[in-house]
C-alpha cells in the first residue's frame, strides 16, 4: 500500500512535471488520438492557433474549419496534415511548413513535426504527437531580407549598367577628357586623350600628368591643373599643338564622392573657329584697308597726274636742252614707277570680276613669253617654253591669266644671271593644268617662302610687293594654287594650278 | 578740222601741262575747271575735242557725265575723250553708253594723249 501510494504519487509528480514543462514550452504540442482526434495541447499551441483550449480538443485535422496554404498560397490538402498522415502511415514527418488562417484573421507560418506513439510490437499508432513552432516572424524576416536582396541585385545591376554607359559615353566623346587627383595623377582618361597622348590606359592610370608626354598642349593642361589645384577655381588656356590644331583647356575642381577633390580636365579642339576667326579679322581688315587705300590712291592720280604731265609738257618744251635730259630720266622714272604702285594698289582693292572664255594654254604662255621679250632680250635671259602637247583648253580670264604668268616670267627674269635661262612649263594634272616659271636665280631664302604674297613684301629695289599678291588673287579667283619653291638644282619655281573652269570663288577685294 | 581742245579738270596744274604740251604742237587750247563754265565755251565755240574729268567736285561727283550728255546734244562734232583718276565700272559703262570715243585713266603720258587727239581729230577732219 504505501508502495502503491508512493509509486503513485511518484507518477503524479512525473506527469505534472511533464505537464509543467509542456505547458511552458515555447513549442506548440498537441496530441491526437488514433482517430485523429486532439485529446491535449498546450497553451503555446492555442497561442499560436488563435483558439481556446476547448476549441481545440476533440477536434480532427480533416476539421472543414482549418484553412491552411502551402508556401506560395495554394491549399494545403487536409488528408496531407502530418498529423493524418503520421496516423495512417506511422511515419514521422518532419518541418512541414504551412500557413494558418487564424478566425481573428491573421496567418500565422508553422513548421510541424509529427511523431507516432506506438505500443510494442505494433506497426499502427495509438496516438501522434505533433510539434511545431510559429515561424511567421522568422519568415517574414527572411522575405523581408529577400526583398532588400533582390533590391540590392538590382541596384548593383543598375550600377554596374550606368558605369558601362559612362563608360561608353566617355570614351565615345570626341572631345580628350581627364579626370585627375588634385596632385595631377590621372584617375582616368578617355579614348580622345588617350590618342592624343599616345598612350595605353594602363599605362596612364594612377601616373602623374607627366606621363602623357612634354609634346604641346601636356605642358599646359599641367601647368593649368597646378594652378587649379592651387586656387580651387576653374580655369581655361589655350595651346598650341606641333601638328598645328589650337586646344582650349579647361580644368574644373569637382568633389569625389568621400569628399576628397579632383579635377576635371576638357580639351576642346578649337583650330576651325581660330583660323575661322583669324580669315574674319584678316577679311575685316583687308576690307578697310582696300576701302583706304582705294581712296588714297585716287586722291593721288590726280596730283600724280600734274606731276606726270607737267613733267611731259616740260620735256617736250625742253627737249633741245640735253642738260635737262637726266633730270627728266630721273622724275620720269620715279614718277612711272609711283603710276604702277598706284595702277597696283587701284587693282587690288578692287572686286575683281573674271571674264572667262576657252583658252588654248600654248597660246596664252605665247603671249605672256612674248609681252616679256623685250625684258628678257634686255636682261641677256631667254625664255624657253615647254608646253606638253595636246593639253586641254581652259575657261579662264585671258587677260588675267597672261598678267599673272607675265608677272611671274618678269620677276624670273629679274633674278636671272645674264645668259641664263627662264623655263616656262606646262603639262595635265588631273582635272588641271600646272604652269611651272623656272629660273636659275638666287632661289628665295626659305624664312621668305611663307611671306612672298603678302602685300607689300618685296626684297627687290623699287619692286612694290604686290605683284604676286595680285598674281595670287587672280589665279585663286579662278580657284587655282600658286606656289613658290627652290629647286633642287638651284633657283626659284613658281608653280600655278589652274583647273579646267574657274570655281564658285566669291569675288572680293585682295584688301 | 578744228585744232581747238577744250580740257575740263579741277586740277589747275593739269590744264597748265595740257597747255604746255599741246600748244607747241599746233592746237589752240581752252581749259575749264568748272561744269557751267565748260557748258558756256561749248556752247559758243566750235571744239574738235573735248578732254574731261569725270569729277569735277571732290569725290562723289559725276559733272563728267552731265557734260558729255551736254556736249553730245550741243556740239555732235566734238570728240570726247574721259580722262579720270577715279572712275568706278557703273560710270564707265555709262560715259561709253553716251558715246565718248575714249576712256582712259590717269596718269597717262601726254605724248600718248597727243597721238590720241590727232587721231581723234584727223578723223573728225
Amino acid at each position: 500500500m504505501h508502495f502503491r501510494d508512493t509509486a503513485e504519487s511518484a507518477l503524479e509528480d512525473s506527469e505534472e512535471r511533464y505537464r509543467a514543462v509542456v505547458a511552458a514550452l515555447e513549442e506548440g504540442i498537441v496530441i491526437h488520438e488514433a482517430d485523429g482526434t486532439v485529446v491535449s495541447c498546450n497553451a503555446s499551441a492555442c497561442r499560436i492557433f488563435g483558439l481556446t483550449e476547448e476549441e481545440v480538443l476533440g477536434r480532427t485535422w480533416l476539421d472543414p474549419r482549418w484553412c491552411l496554404v502551402r508556401e506560395g498560397g495554394a491549399p494545403f490538402p487536409l488528408e496531407e496534415h502530418p498529423a493524418t498522415v503520421t496516423l495512417r502511415t506511422g511515419e514521422p514527418r518532419s518541418q512541414v511548413v504551412l500557413g494558418l488562417d487564424r478566425p481573428d484573421g491573421g496567418r500565422r507560418w508553422i513548421s510541424i513535426n509529427s511523431r507516432p506513439l506506438l505500443r510494442p510490437g505494433d506497426t499502427t499508432p495509438y496516438a501522434a504527437v505533433l510539434s511545431f513552432s510559429d515561424i511567421t516572424s522568422r519568415r517574414e524576416a527572411e522575405e523581408e531580407r529577400g526583398r532588400i536582396e533582390e533590391r540590392q541585385d538590382k541596384l548593383q545591376q543598375l550600377i554596374s549598367r550606368s558605369a558601362l554607359e559612362w563608360r561608353l559615353t566617355f570614351d565615345a566623346l570626341g572631345s580628350p577628357l581627364l579626370l585627375l587627383e588634385l596632385d595631377g595623377r590621372i584617375i582616368r582618361l578617355n579614348e580622345a586623350a588617350r590618342a592624343l597622348a599616345g598612350v595605353r590606359f594602363e599605362d596612364a592610370v594612377h601616373q602623374p600628368l607627366a606621363a602623357l608626354g612634354a609634346e604641346p598642349p601636356w605642358p599646359a593642361v599641367q601647368a593649368l591643373a597646378e594652378r587649379v589645384a592651387a586656387n580651387a577655381e576653374s580655369a581655361t588656356a589655350q595651346a598650341h599643338e606641333r601638328q598645328g590644331r589650337t586646344w582650349d583647356i579647361s580644368v574644373n575642381p569637382v568633389a569625389g564622392p568621400g569628399g576628397e577633390r579632383w579635377l576635371v580636365v576638357v580639351l576642346l579642339d578649337i583650330t576651325d573657329v581660330v583660323k575661322l576667326q583669324e580669315s574674319l579679322r584678316r577679311s575685316e581688315t583687308m576690307s578697310a584697308m582696300g576701302a583706304l587705300v582705294a581712296g588714297v590712291a585716287h586722291e593721288v592720280r590726280n596730283p600724280l597726274f600734274g606731276i606726270s604731265a607737267t613733267l611731259d609738257a616740260f620735256e617736250s618744251r625742253f627737249k633741245n636742252r640735253s642738260e635737262y635730259r637726266r633730270y627728266f630720266d630721273v622724275l620720269k622714272e620715279r614718277v612711272h614707277r609711283l603710276s604702277i604702285l598706284m595702277q597696283q594698289l587701284l587693282d587690288y582693292g578692287k572686286p575683281l570680276r573674271l571674264e572667262p572664255s576657252a583658252e588654248s594654254p600654248e597660246e596664252v604662255m605665247r603671249a605672256a613669253a612674248a609681252a616679256c621679250a623685250p625684258i628678257a632680250a634686255g636682261a641677256r635671259v631667254e625664255i624657253v617654253e615647254e608646253p606638253v602637247t595636246d593639253l586641254p583648253s581652259l575657261e579662264m580670264d585671258r587677260n588675267r591669266v597672261v598678267q599673272v604668268f607675265q608677272n611671274l616670267l618678269e620677276n624670273a627674269i629679274q633674278h636671272s644671271p645674264p645668259g641664263s635661262r627662264v623655263t616656262f612649263r606646262a603639262e595635265g594634272a588631273g582635272e588641271r593644268v600646272r604652269f611651272a616659271v623656272e629660273d636659275s636665280g638666287t632661289g628665295f631664302r626659305a624664312e621668305d617662302l611663307d611671306r612672298i604674297f603678302e602685300p607689300f613684301f618685296t626684297r627687290r629695289r623699287g619692286g612694290t610687293g604686290l605683284g604676286l599678291s595680285i598674281v595670287q588673287r587672280i589665279v585663286e579667283q579662278h580657284g587655282g594654287e600658286v606656289t613658290a619653291a627652290n629647286r633642287p638644282a638651284g633657283g626659284a619655281v613658281m608653280s600655278v594650278l589652274l583647273p579646267l573652269r574657274p570655281g564658285q570663288v566669291p569675288s572680293r577685294p585682295g584688301f | 578740222m578744228s585744232l581747238r581742245i577744250l580740257v575740263v579738270d579741277d586740277e589747275e596744274t593739269i590744264l597748265f601741262a595740257f597747255r604746255e604740251h599741246f600748244e607747241p604742237l599746233g592746237y589752240e587750247i581752252d581749259c575749264a575747271q568748272e561744269l557751267e563754265e565748260a557748258e558756256a565755251l561749248l556752247s559758243h565755240v566750235r571744239y574738235g575735242l573735248l578732254i574731261a574729268d569725270l569729277r569735277l567736285t571732290g569725290s562723289q561727283s559725276s559733272e563728267g557725265l552731265e557734260l558729255i550728255r551736254y556736249a553730245r546734244e550741243r556740239s555732235p562734232w566734238t570728240r570726247i575723250v574721259v580722262l579720270t583718276g577715279s572712275g568706278s565700272e557703273a560710270m564707265k559703262s555709262e560715259a561709253m553708253d553716251r558715246g565718248v570715243d575714249a576712256f582712259l585713266e590717269k596718269p597717262r603720258p601726254l605724248g600718248e594723249l597727243a597721238a590720241l587727239a590727232a587721231n581723234l581729230l584727223e578723223r573728225t577732219a
